[in-house]
């Protein structure tokens, strides 16, 4: 399955195809955003409106301009080859699958990011207050949850990995770069904000907008990291290219 | 006064409402995702697009068991986490 034929095209639209716009899809995402605002409101009370703020919007920037940077890079190196291998493809999210979209990510995937990322380091800091160690368990309870996400969704084709099997190593039928970038997003996105709630939003030794800028141009740089190390450990992964750990029989 | 004392046991059951919050959103979500599973298996929201062949073998209820079971340690570490919850003031 190829990607949408006016991929392109209705890159910058906001609702892709009227077709999207049905019960299904506005139960989810009315039900997704109803938690979003939940867990919001959480951390309103809990660390006030500008840290809350902050934590949603570098959440939901970390995790769109991700997903759109991997996206793009899969449909713009469509067909090339680097020293003799093809580059393989990465995935797409339907069109017809959600109806509100930030470019090629749907809102509510990036929603559901800042919702798994800000939940799963909340719970795991009940367990132990010492952050990397919170950010580990959280970082794995919400991979955790894409182990089961992910195989349900590509079976609705919600959304679809394109690579062949011998471009990858796979668990579930999905490729193990995914759980690697959701591990290493989550982890890193949750120590930096609360590494950098501790050193500069709490204690206030900086203006209130060089510590937001400040913010988001650490959580870029950090993003950037995240992408090269996800890279790398999936390249050194190259001897089990063409393995898929999993019960189902790889489709014919 | 009475007023009074009822709107601060409200705001008392609130606040203690709250620190259930991101254990709520959490199961929730999770929950949303196995109910879509469940939809799916059931054919009541089918799925999106049909391919012949099909590119994978269509998920059984078997399978989505399998999955849950894939989510057991983290499942473990969000009840430890609703233990705590349950004994703590936030």
């Amino acid at each position: 399955m190829d990607y949408d034929p006016l991929f392109w095209e209705r890159l910058f639209w906001l609702i892709k195809y009227s077709d999207s716009i049905n019960f299904t899809n506005i139960l989810n995402e009315v039900l997704v955003f109803a938690l979003t605002f939940m867990v919001i409101y959480h951390g309103y009370k809990k660390y006030g409106i500008k840290k809350i703020v902050l934590f949603f919007s570098g959440g939901f920037l970390f995790a769109a301009l991700e997903e759109n940077e991997m996206i793009l890079a899969g449909y713009d190196l469509k067909g090339t080859t680097f020293m003799g291998i093809e580059v393989p493809m990465t995935y797409y999210f339907n069109y017809h699958g959600y109806i509100l979209w930030f470019m090629a990510v749907p809102i509510v995937v990036a929603c559901s990011w800042f919702l798994i990322t800000y939940t799963s380091v909340q719970i795991t800091q009940k367990i132990t207050k010492r952050f990397v160690i919170s950010s580990l368990l959280g970082a794995f309870i919400g991979m955790s949850m894409d182990l089961m996400i992910d195989p349900i969704m590509i079976r609705k084709y919600n959304w679809i990995w394109l690579a062949d099997l011998d471009q990858a190593f796979w668990i579930l039928q999905v490729p193990i770069s995914n759980f690697i970038g959701w591990f290493l997003l989550i982890f890193s996105f949750n120590w930096l904000f609360y590494w950098y709630h501790d050193k500069y939003l709490e204690k206030r030794n900086w203006n209130q907008w060089k510590s937001i800028l400040m913010f988001y141009v650490l959580m870029y740089a950090v993003l950037i990291i995240v992408e090269f190390i996800t890279v790398g450990i999936t390249l050194a992964l190259f001897p089990f290219y063409g393995i898929d750990i999993s019960w189902w029989a790889w489709p014919s | 006064m009475a007023l009074t004392f009822l709107g601060g046991l409200g705001q008392v059951e609130v606040i203690k409402m709250r620190k259930w919050i991101p254990i709520v959103g959490f199961l929730s979500f999770f929950l949303i995702n196995l109910i879509s599973g469940i939809l799916l298996i059931s054919g009541i929201v089918p799925p999106l697009y049909y391919e012949d062949p099909p590119l994978y073998v269509p998920l059984t209820y078997l399978d989505l068991i399998f999955l849950i079971g894939l989510n057991l340690p983290s499942l473990i570490i969000v009840a430890f986490a609703i233990v705590k919850t349950k004994n703590s003031e936030d």
